[in-house]
């Protein structure tokens, strides 16, 4: 490993990690609403990683959480900040990780990320989602914990990873995502049910 | 802008820099981290996690202050209270113990806050969007009380088998003609996990139902944690022919004559003369403020 | 008007300062100090460490100091000092086999190989007060051979497995869980097991182990083997690759020999209970032994009927600081859940009382 692959990471990595993770829970309790992160609080620039990818990775990921890469992040780069910074083992295999760094083209299957069970159904893999934007898709409507009556949102998803999601939900077991892009975020836990508007967006 | 997220201005106290942020070293704030989130995708379910010997006995709230450690910021205001007091010992303990490793600011005024750690109440002030209640349990299964056996009430949890929980309830019935059970009344979280409220008195249960605010529970010895996210149906459980009912007082509070708080009683003389005043001392502070009083 | 308890703020200050005026006593006599805790209370040191999970002396003896003698306050303090270390390294399992022996001793056989030492035991000691221990200076000191030493022996129960007389216990080499980072879950795994029990209360292990004595999970348990001496700490660091010695800690190890079990299809055997404490803590690592077999019930196919056997009931109440801290919980203030109840029991009262007018 090249020391220059090495970038450093949160400029304060207690007060910083607080607050990506607040941003998280946030994110996580009001499911469809935009969070962002103050550009202060976020770590330099990594080749590949949006910027709210790259903290709550930094903020999450410890040497307890295995992290599977879909190929796009798979990089040098990233391989080594993330296990220098992080510690997180890095697996090729989706029903062992904790966590999971996808981008869009990984959408159309999600099989294989563990689900929990129904004892536990805590012990699931959490999806962290990048995307370009987290604006101008197909509306649909969001209802459940964290939503006052209905949020609607535009991400730029294809259908598919709506079919996907509803395959792989069984409540308690289920999939809880991050959609990330540039420093905002957005949350998508498995309670949260999706409606689409009729017409399309 | 509201009050939580433009709090006054307040002194700040110093921190000890002899521990890390908020005591707990960063490897233990992940673990909760992550599972405080998973508590908050799945609401009402009890999310295992490595708890922590704290530096306060276990049942004295270590479970709500792992939880207030792990979420807790240099921008949080921290209000704490016991029975609904901020003056009662252990909330100022543990109030302390982060002004102390934490260096935050606190406050007793329940707007004010972000953060709330409680043990045993709901404030009466209405909570707001981006506050933060931390509960302190100490038992966090609903069920223990009829089974014992964790692999037991787990099971009973995972296929979504509540019936020992309404045997035990009608059973209260059939006894008192009224459900028996006063404080720690089992809700349902959005019609799926029944849930350990904490010992709140029920009074407070209608609190949970729709709150705006994020509400967090931590039971430290049981090493649970769990959630409800804001805007989530909490429900206490009932039957149709005897439907949750909060309890009553007859009196108002003797110092700001609020007529719809909780209500200590107070053993005034051997006589046992009696006198009320609100649990909620700043709800009550701020009525005495208002001009408001009692009789 | 009355207000309730107010002032929670100075009254914890006062709290304090009185405490340590209790812990101090008479400031004519001499202070104690923490190196006389560790040299002449050593058992009490070995308990504040074993459940105390950290093999400290120095730190143990202040916990003592500081708890004013109360062991189980002594074992919570450095049970929250401990919960904040760094984790550098996992040490390599300790060598038992090679301890450097200064008690051992085994009820199963007259002799063994290796022999048996008495060494510093207060089992045949008459239990009569002492009063030259009184007179304070005038101990004459030890005397005899206090530094008798065996070599390092083959195990007692070795012995017995070599001729196929008691179970293997084979390492599967399974991943060890650590019970202090990750929750204990239920049916929990014989290295969950043993770690709850290394930390659990000896007074309540004790019991436990006394009631399978007494029938409750009756087993037929004899003292297999106790030895009490030095190891060596061994760790491999990675960047290393070989293992280096780091130190000695003085451990006490208990093989319990028990009830034969055998089946259609395979001859009986005696099984076994193990303890491990930390110093010289017989009692402690006879009652986790007996109490670690009891636990094995399901194993051998025992009923399961007696409070020991009962693995969540022994495991969820054996740890003393979280038993002393939710029974002194209740010292805190309840008056709303009180009043709750209160109020409760009036409406219940209600319509009992108009039926009897």
């Amino acid at each position: 490993m090249s020391a220059t692959l090495l970038q450093p990471a949160f400029a304060d990595p207690v007060l910083d990690a607080q607050r990506s993770f607040r941003a998280a829970l946030k994110a996580l309790a009001g499911p469809g609403v935009t969070q962002s992160l103050l550009s202060a609080q976020t770590p330099p620039h990594l080749e590949g990683l949006a910027s709210a990818s790259h903290a709550l990775c930094l903020a999450l990921l410890d040497i307890d959480t295995p992290l599977w890469l879909a190929p796009r992040f798979d990089t040098q780069a990233i391989r080594a900040n993330l296990t220098f910074h992080c510690g997180c083992p890095i697996v090729s295999d989706r029903q062992n990780a904790r966590f999971a760094l996808l981008d869009d083209s990984q959408l159309h299957d999600l099989s294989g990320f563990d689900l929990g069970n129904d004892r536990y159904p805590d012990q699931s893999c959490t999806l962290l989602i990048q995307l370009p934007s987290l604006q101008g898709g197909r509306q649909v409507a969001l209802r459940g914990p964290g939503i006052e009556t209905r949020n609607h949102v535009s991400l730029p998803l294809q259908e598919a990873f709506w079919e996907e999601r509803e395959a792989h939900n069984d409540f308690p077991r289920g999939i809880d995502v991050f959609f990330l892009a540039g420093s905002e975020l957005m949350g998508l836990p498995r309670s949260t049910q999706v409606a689409f508007k009729k017409g399309g967006a | 802008m509201n009050a939580a997220t433009q709090p006054r201005p307040q002194s700040r106290p110093q921190r000890d820099e002899a521990y890390n942020f908020a005591y707990l070293d960063e490897q233990t704030k992940r673990m909760i981290r992550r599972g405080l989130l998973k508590a908050v995708a799945i609401p009402g379910y009890q999310v295992p996690f490595g708890g922590r010997e704290m530096p306060l006995p276990y049942g004295w709230g270590t479970g709500g202050m792992q939880l207030t450690a792990a979420i807790l910021g240099a921008e949080d205001v921290l209000k704490v209270i016991d029975q609904g007091a901020d003056d009662t010992t252990n909330a100022v303990s543990i109030r302390r113990f982060f002004a102390r490793t934490a260096g935050v600011a606190t406050t007793e005024r329940t707007p004010e806050a972000t953060i709330i750690q409680t043990r045993h109440r709901i404030p009466e002030t209405p909570l707001q969007a981006d506050q933060i209640m931390v509960y302190q349990v100490p038992i966090p299964e609903p069920l223990r009380f009829i089974e014992p056996s964790e692999t037991e009430t787990r099971t009973m949890h995972a296929l979504n088998d509540y019936g020992v929980m309404h045997v035990k309830l009608y059973e209260d019935i059939a006894t008192f003609g009224h459900i028996a059970t006063a404080y720690a009344y089992p809700v349902t979280v959005d019609e799926r996990y029944v849930m350990d409220p904490s010992p709140i008195p029920k009074f407070d249960n209608p609190k949970l139902d729709m709150s705006p605010a994020l509400m967090l529970f931590g039971a430290g010895r049981e090493k649970r944690l769990y959630a409800v996210p804001p805007y989530t149906r909490v429900t206490s459980l009932d039957f149709e022919d005897h439907p949750f009912e909060v309890q009553k007082w007859e009196h108002n509070c003797a110092i700001c004559g609020s007529q719809d708080s909780f209500l200590d009683e107070l053993i005034l003389d051997d006589q046992g003369t009696q006198s009320f005043v609100c649990s909620d001392t700043d709800y009550c502070a701020q009525r005495v403020n208002e001009g408001r009083e009692g009789q | 008007m009355y207000v309730a308890v107010k002032g929670g703020e100075q009254a914890i200050d006062n709290a304090h300062k009185l405490l340590a005026k209790k812990r101090r006593g008479d400031t004519t006599v001499a202070e104690l100090g923490v190196e006389q805790i560790r040299q002449q209370l050593p058992l009490a040191v070995a308990r504040v460490m074993t459940e105390g999970s950290l093999y400290d002396e120095e730190l143990a003896a202040l916990a003592i100091k500081q708890a004013a003698g109360d062991l189980v306050e002594a074992i919570f303090l450095l049970r929250a000092y401990r919960t904040t270390l760094p984790r550098f390294s996992a040490s390599l399992p300790i060598d038992t086999s090679s301890m450097q022996l200064n008690r051992r001793l085994s009820a199963t056989f007259k002799d063994v190989p290796g022999g048996q030492l008495l060494g510093p035991t207060f089992d045949y000691t008459h239990r009569l007060l002492d009063f030259t221990l009184l007179a304070e200076g005038e101990y004459p000191g030890p005397q005899g051979k206090p530094d008798a030493t065996v070599e390092a022996c083959p195990r007692v129960l070795g012995l017995l497995a070599k001729e196929g007389l008691i179970k293997e216990e084979a390492d599967t080499g399974a991943p060890v869980a650590d019970i202090t980072r990750e929750p204990l879950e239920y049916p929990a795994s014989r290295a969950e097991r043993l770690q709850a029990l290394a930390r659990g209360d000896e007074g309540f292990l004790l019991a436990l182990g006394y009631s399978t004595q007494r029938g409750y999970g009756r087993n037929h348990p004899f003292a297999g083997e106790i030895r009490v001496g030095g190891v060596e700490v061994w760790i491999e660091p990675e960047e290393l690759g070989f293992p280096i010695a780091i130190g000695a800690i003085e451990v006490t190890e208990c093989e319990m020999v028990n009830q034969f079990v055998g089946s259609a299809t395979e001859l009986p055997q005696f099984t076994r209970g193990y303890g491990l404490a930390f110093g010289h803590a017989e009692r402690k690592a006879m009652g986790m032994a007996l109490v670690d077999r009891s636990l094995r019930a399901g194993e051998y196919a025992e009923e399961i009927i007696s409070p020991a056997q009962q693995e969540e009931f022994v495991l969820a109440h054996c740890d003393n600081v979280e038993a002393s801290g939710f029974v002194s919980h209740l010292k805190l203030p309840h008056y709303v859940d009180f009043q709750a109840e209160v109020e409760l029991i009036r409406k219940l009262r209600k319509p009992s009382k108009e039926q009897a007018q």
